[in-house]
């Protein structure tokens, strides 16, 4: 897709917001020669190679911090995908002095937990939920209880999360996998992961060396 | 696995080669246990060539059973050995050393040892180096403490070699998909040419000036009703007068008028000092009325600019749907 030669129908120049940023149009190759904030500033001016080129980037990165919160492979694609969407539709209140890598782990994070906070909601007894007003609301709230034997693709998904490292982070509380995963697959420092999740310093650490203390439980007890 | 087994038994004939048109579990274990007669495999092969749905299922099964095969050994757990050999009946020395290969590695570190968090950082490398010179020198001395070092060494390492798993390959354009789909609901409603833009903010900026909720209807109004009152109490002081009647205003505030009419025309037709002194003397004559028209002016100005403020300033124009067309 040729990014210049778009045009209205009255010929005249596409709106506004694309001359202020990034007018100067360039090949799919260069895109991947510019760095994170100037290909925020073209995605916000509605150029789709800079948007496929933030995602090829982060795409991996993003999906692999969710696959490992929600532990579902399909249910991770679908969290980190609209993830991606909600950062791109707001890509005009991206700060580009903050890293974009912290900005889109972020939002990703924070859409998660929103996601396995309400799955909580709806999910608190496997009687129905006690605020259910109808018979309809309680069946719909009932804990239905999966067993992950029943179907071989939940068995391929996961083999995935098999070893013994990822069986352990599964049995973390989702806010210590973050922690987990910044420090140890992104190599963020704590002032960075705390920038990226909103927490204080002083309760990064104290996650962090909380989250190790139950890895080394959990390892010991399973070798 | 039972349970796998077990998947279609209640809702189809096991024996059956074909449900709905696709194979069934039991009929893809049987394939890889190999006890399926020769021209049934065949079947089973082609219906697999040509059907990815069953492909797909089929893999899933193949990566089962290759795992199984490699099941290894399992190891009891610690307390297993220990309930053996408590009743047991073995010279105490052995007994005691058995003990202590089971139970040391679980034994809670007391008061006296490097607590868990130091032994963190000191992994880290981020002790200051008194304190990391500390440390070494109590494990040098501390078995317990070295042998949890040990454990969080092999975590760290665990944590240090976990991949990043990548997403499906159509992850991307689902994104694009998705970015697409909002893209056109926003194209949709929004005006293309620029008369019609220009006319959609002009809309925009007559909805803001109107105040908007409760609120603002209350505030504009109050805004309003300040002057009048203002107003109304400098008349009833004027009318308080006793040489005030209304006709004796009437004629007055006309006599002033006409005064001010005359003066500004001679100061439009021949400008000069004296002749705009002649349009300032009928107003300031009459200070009640320069009052009046004051603190309604006022008022109206503070009104006009807070609902300016409130409405327009305050939230921007983005309002109007923000057009991002993908080009």
């Amino acid at each position: 897709m040729t990014p210049s030669h778009a045009s209205t129908a009255d010929g005249s120049a596409p709106l506004a917001i694309s001359s202020a940023r990034g007018a100067v149009p360039l090949s799919a190759s260069d895109y991947a020669n510019l760095d994170d904030r100037e290909l925020a500033a073209r995605a916000a001016g509605g150029r789709e190679p800079a948007y496929r080129e933030l995602l090829a980037r982060y795409e991996r990165p993003v999906f692999s911090l969710v696959f490992r919160m929600v532990r579902d492979r399909s249910l991770a694609e679908d969290l980190a995908q609209e993830a991606f969407i909600r950062a791109f539709n707001a890509i005009d209140s991206y700060n580009p002095s903050y890293k974009f890598s912290n900005w889109i782990f972020k939002i990703a994070n924070n859409h998660t937990i929103d996601y396995l906070r309400k799955k909580k909601l709806d999910t608190v007894s496997i009687h129905g939920s006690p605020h259910a007003g109808s018979s309809e609301e309680e069946e719909r709230t009932r804990v239905v209880l999966e067993s992950e034997g029943e179907r071989p693709d939940a068995y391929v998904e996961n083999r995935e999360l098999g070893d013994r490292i990822e069986r352990a982070i599964g049995q973390l509380r989702p806010e210590y996998r973050s922690v987990i995963v910044l420090r140890h697959v992104e190599g963020y420092s704590y002032d960075e992961i705390a920038d990226t999740l909103e927490l204080p310093l002083g309760t990064v650490k104290t996650y962090i060396h909380r989250a190790r203390n139950e890895l080394k439980e959990l390892l010991a007890d399973v070798a | 696995m039972r349970r796998h087994l077990d998947t279609d038994t209640e809702r189809h004939d096991p024996m059956s080669t074909r449900h709905e048109g696709h194979l069934n579990a039991l009929r893809m274990q049987a394939y890889l246990d190999g006890d399926l007669p020769a021209e049934e495999v065949v079947e089973v092969r082609a219906h697999l060539d040509a059907c990815p749905r069953c492909r797909s299922e089929f893999e899933a099964w193949e990566l089962l059973y290759a795992d199984l095969a490699e099941l290894p050994a399992l190891s009891p757990s610690p307390a297993f050995r220990e309930r053996i050999l408590a009743s047991v009946e073995t010279p105490t020395p052995a007994r005691k050393s058995v003990r202590a290969l089971v139970g040391g590695r679980r034994a809670a570190r007391g008061a006296g040892h490097v607590p868990a968090g130091r032994l963190q950082d000191f992994l880290e490398g981020s002790l200051a180096a008194r304190s990391t010179a500390d440390v070494e020198a109590h494990l040098a001395d501390c078995a317990v403490c070295r042998s949890e070092l040990a454990s969080f060494r092999e975590v760290s390492m665990a944590l240090s070699a976990l991949p990043r798993h990548a997403p499906s390959p159509g992850f991307a354009e689902g994104v694009m998909a998705g970015l697409r789909v909002e893209q056109m609901a926003r194209v949709a409603m929004a005006p293309t040419s620029r008369t019609e833009r220009l006319a959609a903010a002009a809309r925009s900026w007559g909805r803001a000036l109107i105040p908007s909720g409760r609120r603002g209807w209350a505030a504009a109004m109050g805004m309003a009703l300040g002057p009048a009152v203002v107003v109304t109490l400098v008349v009833q002081a004027v009318f308080a007068h006793p040489l005030v009647t209304p006709s004796n205003l009437v004629s007055f505030l006309a006599l002033q008028l006409q005064k001010l009419t005359t003066g500004a025309a001679a100061l439009l037709a021949r400008p000069s000092v004296a002749a705009l002194l002649d349009v300032a003397a009928p107003v300031l004559d009459s200070p009640a009325l320069l009052a009046a028209v004051a603190t309604a002016l006022s008022g109206l100005t503070v009104a006009a600019s807070w609902t300016l403020y409130r409405n327009v300033l305050s939230s921007p124009l983005g309002e109007v749907p923000h057009v991002r067309a993908l080009r």
